[in-house]
């Protein structure tokens, strides 16, 4: 029983503040996200995204509340919004793909959700450990405050978090990076395919035309030796 | 009873706080997440319905959600077909990008619109801790110590990912740059050799013809 109680406690703090997604936008499509704030418990809002694959690299962006639009972006490869939060309700993210007729958009996006602090909506750890009354004493005895290993391990944390966001940023950009690398790989290939087959056929008809110009009984010939069709 | 009901509720209102988005009623939503290999990723979800009635999106419990996973070569490591709320979980054996999509299988609600809560965290923040403090009965301290080594080992896995990463980008663009530079060779030399072709062949021609 205390362990279905356990569980059903952790299916609700298995996470924070924070959700990344990689999405994939069609060509001609308009995908929005919907995210769910708690005016109580959260003050800012930042959304952060990234296009990766696809095209030009550029995406439309807005960021939706109710009927207004808080923010917009037309035709960017990245962006960055926070905005301070005064209502709750449903926040939408959306992304626009409809000036593309053939490429779909691979966008990175990521939302953050901040409270009063400026910290992320982390679940509380410590309600989840076993109490142990001794721990105090014991960590007295080591001259160190219980209150004082939770700030600084607070601050680890937070420090461990924004080595999370930028590693996060950066795989971001390889994968985008590595999406252009590809696209110039298939154009140089193409390209040069095609180079070499139009110089070989360019080769061919100009012999052709020259045997043709000196052929008596060709009507090529009279064409070309004339100068018009008769 | 009323405990329990409530615990539930807690459960249902912690996937609501997550991302949600609405997809037709056979429409594949995926999603992309590149990863490191040996790393834990779980989904949580939750499936509602449109109900014209209400206006609004209800839970149906008969909505079944199928989640299929393929790993970075295409492979399907996960196709479960799920009830209407519940979690996934998978661990990549290879590093790189995994699809994770998700589809209702009902066809009974046509042309309905589904609104699809979905939370997906990878690595450190895939753990669950409170199963890890109940099972190796962990204090404050110890918890939080875990906590925090689970995070900084997830750090390093996703370096060592990106070194590779950088390893293969690199092989691959030295492999564009050799290839743009022997093409243009190659193409020099065909250019060279159609024009010695030509040369020869006409004159041929022209000395048959008695023209020269």
């Amino acid at each position: 029983m205390k362990l279905v109680v356990l569980l059903l406690l952790a299916l609700g703090f298995v996470h924070g503040g924070e959700f990344d997604f990689t999405v994939e936008v069609p060509a001609g499509k308009f995908e929005c996200f919907f995210q769910s704030v708690d005016i109580a418990k959260h003050k800012t809002l930042e959304v952060d995204y990234q296009v990766i694959d696809g095209g030009d690299l550029n995406i439309n962006f807005m960021l939706i509340h109710g009927a207004n639009v808080l923010q917009q972006d037309q035709l960017k490869t990245d962006g960055s919004h926070r905005i301070d939060l005064t209502e709750g309700g449903d926040y939408q993210v959306c992304f626009d793909n409809s000036f593309s007729y053939q490429t779909r958009k691979v966008v990175f996006f990521e939302i953050f959700l901040f409270d009063a602090n400026g910290n992320l909506d982390e679940s509380d750890l410590s309600s989840l450990a076993r109490q142990d009354a001794e721990l105090s004493i014991r960590m007295n005895d080591l001259g160190v405050t219980i209150d004082e290993f939770h700030r600084r391990a607070n601050g680890i944390k937070n420090n461990l978090n924004k080595v999370e966001y930028h590693q996060a940023l950066l795989r971001a950009h390889e994968a985008r990076d590595r999406a252009i690398m590809s696209a110039n790989f298939d154009r140089v290939t193409f390209w040069s395919l095609l180079h070499t087959l139009v110089l070989l056929g360019v080769a061919a008809i100009q012999v052709f035309m020259i045997r043709q110009l000196f052929e008596e009984n060709s009507k090529i010939g009279r064409v070309l030796r004339k100068g018009k069709f008769d | 009873m009323s405990l329990k009901l409530g615990l539930g509720l807690l459960a249902v209102f912690a996937v609501t706080e997550a991302l949600y988005f609405h997809i037709a009623e056979t429409e594949k939503k995926c999603f992309i997440e590149e990863i490191p290999d040996e790393t834990m990723v779980t989904g949580n979800y939750k499936v509602q319905l449109y109900d014209p009635n209400t206006k609004g999106y209800g839970d149906y419990p008969n909505i079944g959600m199928h989640v299929e996973v393929k790993d970075p070569e295409d492979k399907v490591i996960l196709s479960k077909l799920y009830t209407a709320e519940g979690r996934f979980t998978f661990t990549s054996n290879t590093p790189g990008e995994h699809v994770i999509c998700l589809y209702s299988n009902s066809t009974a609600w046509y042309g309905a619109q589904l609104r699809v809560h979905l939370d997906i965290q990878a690595g450190e923040h895939a753990q669950d801790y409170a199963q890890i403090a109940q099972k190796d009965k962990l204090n404050e301290l110890q918890l939080r110590v875990r906590q925090l080594l689970d995070q900084v080992e997830q750090i390093v896995k996703e370096q060592n990912y990106q070194r590779y990463r950088e390893e293969r980008f690199r092989q691959t663009s030295e492999s564009t740059n050799s290839r743009v530079f022997y093409w243009s060779l190659a193409q020099v030399l065909v250019l060279a050799i159609t024009g010695y072709w030509q040369m020869r062949h006409l004159r041929g021609f022209f000395e048959a013809k008695k023209l020269v």
